[in-house]
């Protein structure tokens, strides 16, 4: 079980709030009131803009929506950003000036977050491109997962059971481990199906005419790939702290 | 506008400095006692006047009810938080406190921030006196690991003192800012910072880029209720084992023994530092009385200390992704890192010498001003990305919390969720907004409530978007949108433990009752009683004998120095005062040495009238 | 507030919680999984092969707090039902009962998906043909 009896409940959440879809058309500048093209600066004179309001992340580092990402590459982008961005650097600027550094560099900050992450890159990929949204048609997990996936959880039920009964832990703990290393082992696995995914979704972007039927079926591919990853991961995270403890 | 400073509120002492313009350098502010520690001690004396620094310390042993010091380790914390502080810690909390402590001194109370407030205003003072100019502006340095609450009680704890506070920065930080400049140090820092009462770990990236260097924090853990105060009451105790409590009655009273004990044990931790051993001299009582103690029993009081410390430490390197071995420089920050265990222990972890170049007491101050630099736009060629420390949450189904903003998210750092309502014709959705890494809500720390209002709609149909956002200070602000309307909906966030805005008004008001008058107020006093002064001398020289040989025209002058010098001191502008002072000067320069040459002393040569 | 006193109670103590034989030719199990948190599910059902009346109903749950709600209340509501019956339960109806936000509707999709599953496995044992239409749709 996930949660707790006691507390009543008091936010009702639906979900992270749509991703935003950029080529938007351009802004009119606040400053100099001439149609800026840039995304943090005015094409035309140069100030801070305000934040096209659905501007995604990989619009927010300034990079195609591309999944193989270069770590350094990413950082030295975000770096540079910051410099520009930061509200150190508009300590002394005008209200309305520091609002907006705070808006850009937080944002910042978060695409940065997102997307440093090869894993959360894709799934923001896949509720920018529709495929993650609440509510919507999901496949379920072959039966043979979900059986593993339950029966794990049984013996995480019974090892917790035996250590709240005082009994000998020791063949519950090796079994553990075992299941521990299968798990983690299968999510290697899925990583792997995930990058090779990312590399051919980076290549039918790049195909003439963008390759649309490739890159549906590359989406549901990884959407796929991503539920399978999410029992995975909680199961490893939960037979992680079940051997802690 | 006035000058910007940087200030270190530690637990135990605190600091002002700035940065000096011809060096670029920061420089601590010594006080009217010759030492840049003040230490953070504020006590009440019986006519209401408010002393801080170091006359406050001595009177921990004289009038222990009315002192109050370790004041850090209240701040924006609820009365039931701090229940366990109270054994140690000789606070008298107030039986009224309800989300904000009341703390009693003699037969006044203040919350926390005020206390604070008072040691920024000394602070401010020395500042002041150094520069002969106003100080409106700092920097203000908390520990890393300082939640929103306590980050919120610092911020108030300036505007009380009447500054404005640019920028709160962590602790750790600061002291990597200062080391960078210092050492010209690349790469990766882990920052350890064990003071008083609070320990942080910072693990930081410098980075040279074409436009200067970029102070990137990875990641930062810590405990703030760790410090060298838990190895001084473990010292205590051993005293009152050592001596008995019979030896120890009697002496004094009872709140004054305890001091007498604790300033004893102190000394002797200090001089363990270098020596082997020490003794225990407590005041009041004879020499022949004192306890001897080695620095091996020492260790063995400091060392669960120690070993607590960490735990955080592993956590910043895992969060941070790397291994002891990667970190290139370690760096020691607070009075306690002085404690031989404290440094072997972090030696033997990373397998490096750590960084003791600088000051452990100043170099966080130090860091202060380079920010408080920065900001003002002095310094250009530096940045600092800092993070939060904890997680950011909200309640859900159950008492669970879905995490938002993950801990060791650079700030500023932001996250939007959207809320709809559970039935028919709701007409509020209540947030709750907790900081912490638990899985319940009831096990971290509640940071505010509130409700969003919503028109009455069926279940599900209304699209309430908030956002969150944690500003540079490591504060959060919270805003929210109809999605379906684009209106903003304006949120009343009731901080769970914190002053609201009306009342940090009222205590600023008050504060200045209390404290000294404003810098501005107390030159125009001062330039008015030299005017003053300078009128009745004016005044007399003109009634002798020699005056009567100056020209109609100097007499004249004078008269028009003098009308235009009464009238300045009428004004409120002390500038102008002392211009006309200035000018009434050298308009009697001429009278002054006449009034020489009538030889009343050849000694008073080339002095001016003021001066005779 | 926005859920009601019932999803707590079932919360907090929830009925039928427990297995049954697998093997068992009368019982038919359903084993589903939400991948958005990565919660499973388990729901068995004895059922009476000549009236088709479910007798028994068991269930549990690895998830959340909804979840196991919405898995107490589907046991509560198809014991005595007959199999075509608790085919036609909603999950829709089971967010109405237990006043469930937005957020939480995938957890009674996985309840109702749990109905769908058991009695397709009994169908199977019992060699009857299983309609599309009564597949889990999610
Ligand atoms: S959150 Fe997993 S089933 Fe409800
Ligand atoms: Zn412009």
């Amino acid at each position: 079980m996930n949660e707790d009896t006691g507390a009543f409940p008091c936010a009702v959440k639906i979900q992270m709030a749509e991703p935003h879809i950029s080529n938007n058309p351009p802004l009119v500048c606040w400053s100099c009131h001439e149609r800026s093209l840039g995304t943090h600066f005015c094409s035309s004179c140069g100030k801070l803009v305000q934040l096209a309001p659905n501007i995604d992340y990989f619009a927010m580092l300034e990079m195609p929506r591309k999944l193989w990402v270069e770590a350094d590459a990413l950082e030295r982008k975000f770096l540079q950003l910051s410099w520009k961005l930061h509200p150190d650097k508009y300590a002394s600027a005008t209200e309305q000036e520091r609002e907006l550094s705070l808006r850009h560099s937080s944002e910042l900050n978060d695409a940065y977050r997102t997307l440093r992450d090869p894993i959360a890159r894709v799934e923001y990929l896949l509720s920018l491109e529709g495929m993650r949204k609440e509510g919507e048609t999901k496949q379920q997990a072959p039966a043979e997962l979900l059986e593993e996936v339950f029966e794990l959880n049984e013996s995480l039920d019974e090892l917790r059971e035996a250590r709240a009964a005082g009994g000998d832990l020791a063949g519950l703990k090796a079994r553990l481990q075992d299941a521990e290393k299968s798990f983690q082992g299968k999510l290697g696995a899925v990583d792997a199906a995930l990058q090779s995914g990312a590399r051919e979704w980076d290549a039918a972007l790049d195909a003439p005419g963008g390759a649309p039927d490739v890159r549906k079926k590359l989406l549901e591919r990884m959407n796929e790939l991503l539920n399978r990853r999410a029992y995975l991961r909680n199961l490893t995270l939960n037979v992680a702290k079940e051997l802690a403890a | 506008m006035g000058r910007i400073v940087g200030i270190d509120l530690g637990t135990t002492n605190s600091l002002v400095a700035y940065v000096d313009a011809a060096t670029g350098r920061p420089k601590c502010i010594p006080g009217p006692y010759g030492s840049a520690l003040c230490p953070s001690v504020v006590s009440l004396d019986a006519d209401g006047g408010v002393i801080v620094g170091e006359p406050a310390r001595r009177r921990l042993l004289t009038q222990p009810e009315r002192t109050i010091y370790s004041v850090k380790r209240l701040m924006g914390r609820g009365p039931a938080d701090v229940r366990d502080e109270l054994k140690l810690f000789p606070f008298r909390i107030d039986a009224a406190s309800q989300n904000v402590i009341r703390v009693r001194l003699g037969d006044k109370v203040f919350t926390p921030p005020e206390i604070s407030a008072f040691i920024l205003r000394e602070l401010r003072n020395w500042a002041e006196a150094h520069f002969g100019e106003t100080v409106d502006r700092a920097v203000i340095t908390v520990p890393a690991y300082f939640n929103d609450a306590q980050r919120q009680a610092t911020k108030d704890a300036g505007r009380i003192a009447g500054l404005e506070v640019l920028r709160l920065v962590n602790e750790p930080t600061a002291a990597a800012l200062a080391y960078g400049l210092h050492e010209q140090q690349r790469g990766k820092v882990a920052v350890y910072d064990l003071g008083g009462g609070t320990f942080d770990i910072s693990v930081l990236k410098l980075i040279s880029t074409t436009e200067g260097d970029i102070y990137q924090v990875l990641s930062t853990n810590g405990d703030t209720h760790l410090g060298g105060d838990d190895i001084d009451n473990e010292l205590i105790a051993r005293e009152w084992t050592k001596r008995g409590r019979a030896a120890l009655a009697g002496v004094l009273g009872d709140a004054e023994r305890s001091q007498a004990v604790r300033a004893a044990v102190i000394q002797a931790k200090h001089a363990l530092s270098v020596a082997q051993e020490a003794m225990v001299q407590v005041a009041g009582m004879g020499a022949e009385s004192s306890v001897r103690i080695t620095r091996a029993e020492l260790e063995e009081i400091a060392r669960p200390v120690v070993e607590r410390t960490m735990k955080p430490v592993r956590q910043a390197l895992a969060d941070a992704q790397l291994k002891p071995e990667e970190i290139e420089e370690v760096v020691l920050v607070g009075g306690t890192t002085r404690t031989p265990l404290v440094r072997e222990t972090v030696e033997k972890y990373f397998g490096r010498k750590p960084h003791i170049e600088l000051n452990p007491d100043e170099v966080v101050a130090l860091g202060a001003a380079l920010q408080a630099d920065i900001l003002s736009n002095g310094t250009q060629n530096m940045l600092l990305l800092d993070v939060a420390p904890l997680s950011l949450g909200i309640e859900t189904y159950g008492g669970a919390v879905a995490k938002i903003i993950p801990r060791n998210s650079t700030i500023p750092a932001s996250a939007q969720e959207l809320y709809t309502t559970g039935v028919d014709n709701q007409t509020g959705i209540e947030i709750h907004v907790v900081q912490g890494e638990r899985e319940l809500a009831r096990d971290c720390r509640s940071l505010a409530r509130f409700t969003l209002g919503v028109p009455p709609a069926p279940a599900g149909l209304p699209r309430i978007e908030v956002k969150f956002l944690i500003d540079a200070n490591g504060i959060l602000q919270v805003a929210a949108k109809d999605v379906r309307t684009g209106e903003e909906r304006s949120i009343e966030v009731q901080p769970s433990y914190g002053l609201d805005d009306a009342e940090v008004e009222r205590m600023l008001e008050e504060s200045i009752e209390y404290a000294e008058q404003d810098f501005a107020e107390r030159q125009l006093v001062e330039a008015r009683t030299e005017a003053e002064s300078i009128l009745t001398a004016t005044a007399k020289a003109l009634a002798t004998e020699a005056a009567a040989r100056i020209s109609g025209e100097e007499r004249a002058a004078i008269g028009a120095s003098v009308a235009a010098l009464k009238e300045s001191a009428a004004g409120t502008d002390y500038k102008l005062v002392r211009v006309r002072i200035d000018e009434l000067n050298q308009a009697t320069t001429h009278l002054a040495e006449v009034m020489m040459n009538s030889a009343i002393s050849s000694a008073l040569e080339g002095r001016n009238l003021a001066e005779v | 507030m926005a859920y009601s006193e019932k999803v707590v109670d079932h919360f907090n103590n929830p009925r039928n919680v427990g297995s049954m034989p697998k093997e068992d030719p009368n019982v038919g199990t359903g084993l589903v999984g939400a991948p958005e948190c990565g919660d499973v599910m388990k729901l068995q059902m004895k059922i009476n092969p000549e009236t088709q009346v479910i007798e028994e109903a068991k269930f549990k749950t690895f998830g959340c707090g909804s979840a196991i709600a919405s898995s107490s209340l589907a046991t509560e509501w198809v014991k005595g039902k007959t199999v075509e019956e608790a085919l036609a339960i909603k999950n829709t109806e089971i967010v109405k009962e237990l006043a469930l936000p937005p957020v939480k509707i995938h957890c009674s999709v996985l309840a109702e998906d749990a109905i769908k599953s058991a009695i397709n496995d009994w169908k199977k044992k019992k060699g009857i043909e299983v309609r599309p239409e009564d597949m889990p749709s999610h």
